[in-house]
């Protein structure tokens, strides 16, 4: 009796992505190095229109209006190349990930060919095989098919977005070619971007979170990656886009940055305010590379970094910029962190350090979920002590706002998986956080403010809607900051920006949050920021709340203020930890 | 025209600045003409070395401009300076005074 078991084909054979990631880069590089010199001549035609302190008369205004069509076209034309460097930067970006990819399937294949060697083998060595025998060697050969058909379908794969990253350069190369399309406005965008971003739901136009998550949803490969290519400056803001898309477009911009004004550096004609530019995306940089280089202390694995904010030149060139360590697209829990006073993009690289300490806070006491946290500097902090925004809640208020939206972006851009998340407020920014829940019903599970200078426009933690028991306070007993908020009948005639959040009036839950190097003294050095220091009982409870938790944190007892006196802080006695496993341990 | 003045040396000095483009313009030339597609995958090259090409001369068209706009002003500097002298050769020779020529 013969039998007959059928083994798959090996297949496919696995084409990698033709070109050179380097050579990509390169090229884009260059080409953003001319569109700088691009800027350059615009620049300076510009200013040598101005000639009329020692020349009036017909003949200059002669000149003034040809110098005005050489600003012009120059102008256009440093926009156009900038379009297609960007187009290149994309593509080399994108081709770095295929190619990855396609490593991964050569990977998958080899391994499906050596199950299928084995199975050859095992029914070469079974003459006669018994009737379970020979259906397990069915079943095996069964699955076999069902990994090389998958292994064929994400080949295919490959191959689309291959070919539609390869088309999206092509097509930025012919939009920017003619003379009439390199001067237009949208010289360098081809006609599939174009029309993808006239679709109904795009961002730029008004659209909510929801629907440009839809519009995005409903692109094909080729259009997704024309937009990225074509328009990176509307995707890296759009709220409701995957972070991972959001992170993309800012890198392009970062590059660009990077590339041009770097150029202008060497070139000696970079203005003031564009060496604040620069400045800010070098700091971007260096908090990429220190969230991508980030070790998760538990599994060894880079869990990534992403840049999911960027504009160096917002609010006057004090920036706005937000990175991430995770995948804010994939992570079990989320935390937002919203920093205080004096902040500005230059502390991107020290705030994504400090990211990496809540994130293994969190991982490290947690339950093993992913974790993403997030420094957001999406708002105008006011600019220090001696700032008049500083003493008023204007500026939170408007971040309020802000992160109320940041946050529905987010939520839109995973509407089936929703993260546990978690917004925590330091500072200023824990004011600015108050806002966001209770003006504009921020959409998260936990909230926690530290070192806290007022609530706001909130006098109890239940009005921020979303219990009580989910709202947490943590405060050192030095951090001067954090006694300025009212409490008790007196209150303190406006010092703070609202209620004391770490007071019994309102309600939250206090963490343990002292310092081991604590003061003597009330101050606003150390004991205002060493809440995401390692191994301190703040970072320890904040990495429990972030991790969904927030029951488990160590309770200290609110601020009072009785009546026959002043306020009282029951921490202020009691022996700090550091790196006391259950109270302050928080990694490696 | 009702009014005219003229700085010569603030012509001079414009058409100086206008040739430092005409250089940045022409080192740009160079760059995209330097610059190569043997990164990008074999399908995009052809397109890409269109680009190149053609940015090249819109590179080398941009430093011609420039160099136009040095030329000229430094033409209208002399022709100023002519003008000038021509008029103040031909003024010098005006006698406003009454009486026969000295």
């Amino acid at each position: 009796v013969t039998v007959t078991v059928e083994v798959p084909a090996a297949r496919p054979t696995i084409r990698t992505p033709d070109g050179d990631v380097g050579g990509a880069e390169a090229l884009a590089e260059q080409l953003f190095t001319a569109s700088s010199r691009y800027e350059e001549f615009g620049d300076e035609a510009a200013s040598l229109r101005q000639l009329s302190d020692g020349w009036w008369g017909d003949a200059f205004e002669a000149y003034r209006r040809a110098s005005a069509s050489a600003r012009d076209e120059h102008d256009a034309l440093a926009r156009t190349l900038e379009r297609v460097a960007r187009a290149a930067t994309s593509y080399a970006e994108t081709l770095r990930r295929l190619k990855a990819e396609a490593d991964d399937l050569v990977d998958r294949r080899t391994r499906l060919d050596h199950l299928r060697q084995e199975l050859l083998d095992d029914i070469a060595s079974a003459a006669a095989p018994a009737a379970d025998a020979l259906a397990h060697l069915r079943d095996r050969a069964a699955s076999l098919d069902a990994d090389y058909r998958a292994l064929v379908t994400d080949h295919d794969d490959l191959q689309r977005r291959t070919r539609a990253n390869e088309d999206a350069l092509r097509q930025a190369f012919q939009a920017g070619s003619k003379l009439r399309d390199a001067l237009s406005a949208s010289g360098g965008t081809g006609d599939t971007a174009r029309n993808a971003m006239a679709e109904p739901g795009a961002p730029g136009h008004g659209a909510t979170p929801a629907q440009v998550h839809a519009w995005w949803a409903g692109l094909s490969d080729a259009e997704r990656a024309a937009v990225l290519a074509s328009c990176p400056e509307v995707l890296g803001a759009a709220d409701g886009l995957p972070a991972g898309v959001r992170d993309e477009a800012n890198r392009i911009l970062l590059d660009d940055d990077l590339a041009t004004l770097g150029a202008k550096e060497e070139d000696g004609t970079l203005g003031d305010d564009e060496k604040k530019y620069l400045a800010n995306a070098r700091n971007a940089q260096q908090a990429l590379e220190a969230a991508t280089s980030y070790v998760d202390p538990l599994t060894g694995a880079k869990p990534g970094g992403q840049l999911w904010l960027y504009d160096p030149r917002a609010f006057d060139g004090d920036g706005r910029v937000a990175v991430s360590v995770g995948d804010l697209d994939t992570a079990d829990d989320v935390a937002v962190f919203t920093p205080g006073i004096n902040t500005d993009m230059a502390d991107t690289a020290s705030y994504a350090r400090k990211m990496t300490n809540l994130y293994e806070s969190a991982r490290y006491n947690g339950d093993g979920s992913a974790v993403a946290t997030m420094f957001w500097l999406g708002y105008d902090a006011p600019d220090g002590p001696t700032d008049t925004a500083t003493l008023t809640e204007g500026r939170a208020e408007d971040g309020g706002r802000q992160l109320a939206d940041a946050i529905d972006g987010l939520r839109a851009s995973r509407p089936d998986d929703p993260a546990h998340l978690t917004a925590i407020g330091h500072s200023y920014g824990s004011t600015t956080t108050s806002y966001a829940v209770k003006e504009h019903r921020l959409d998260v599970d936990d909230v926690a403010l530290i070192g806290s200078p007022g609530a706001g426009p909130a006098d109890d933690a239940a009005s921020f809607g979303i219990g009580r028991d989910h709202v947490y306070v943590g405060r050192d007993s030095r951090d001067l900051v954090a006694t300025l908020g009212d409490e008790g009948w007196v209150g303190k005639g406006g010092l703070g920006l609202g209620q004391d959040p770490s007071s019994e009036d309102f309600g939250a839950t206090r963490f343990e949050a002292e310092s081991l190097d604590r003061s003597w003294h009330r101050n606003t050095g150390d004991a205002h920021g060493s809440y995401l220091d390692p191994d301190s009982e703040s970072l320890y409870n904040l990495g429990l709340i972030v991790d969904g938790h927030g029951d488990r944190v160590n309770v200290a007892a609110q601020s009072h203020d009785p009546w026959y006196g002043p306020p009282e802080d029951p921490e202020w006695d009691r022996d700090p930890t550091r790196g006391v496993p259950g109270r302050s341990d928080t990694g490696l | 025209m009702s009014l005219m003045y003229v700085e010569r040396d603030a012509l001079l000095a414009a058409s100086g600045r206008w040739t430092d483009l005409e250089t940045l313009m022409n080192g740009t030339a160079s760059l995209l003409r330097a610059s190569n597609t043997a990164g990008l995958a074999p399908g995009i090259r052809a397109a890409g070395d269109a680009f190149l090409q053609t940015w090249v001369t819109y590179a080398a068209e941009s430093a011609a401009i420039a160099s136009g706009f040095a030329d000229a002003l430094r033409a209208s500097a002399s022709a100023y300076t002519a003008a000038d002298e021509s008029a103040a050769v031909r003024l010098n020779t005006l006698d406003g005074r009454l009486g026969p020529e000295q």
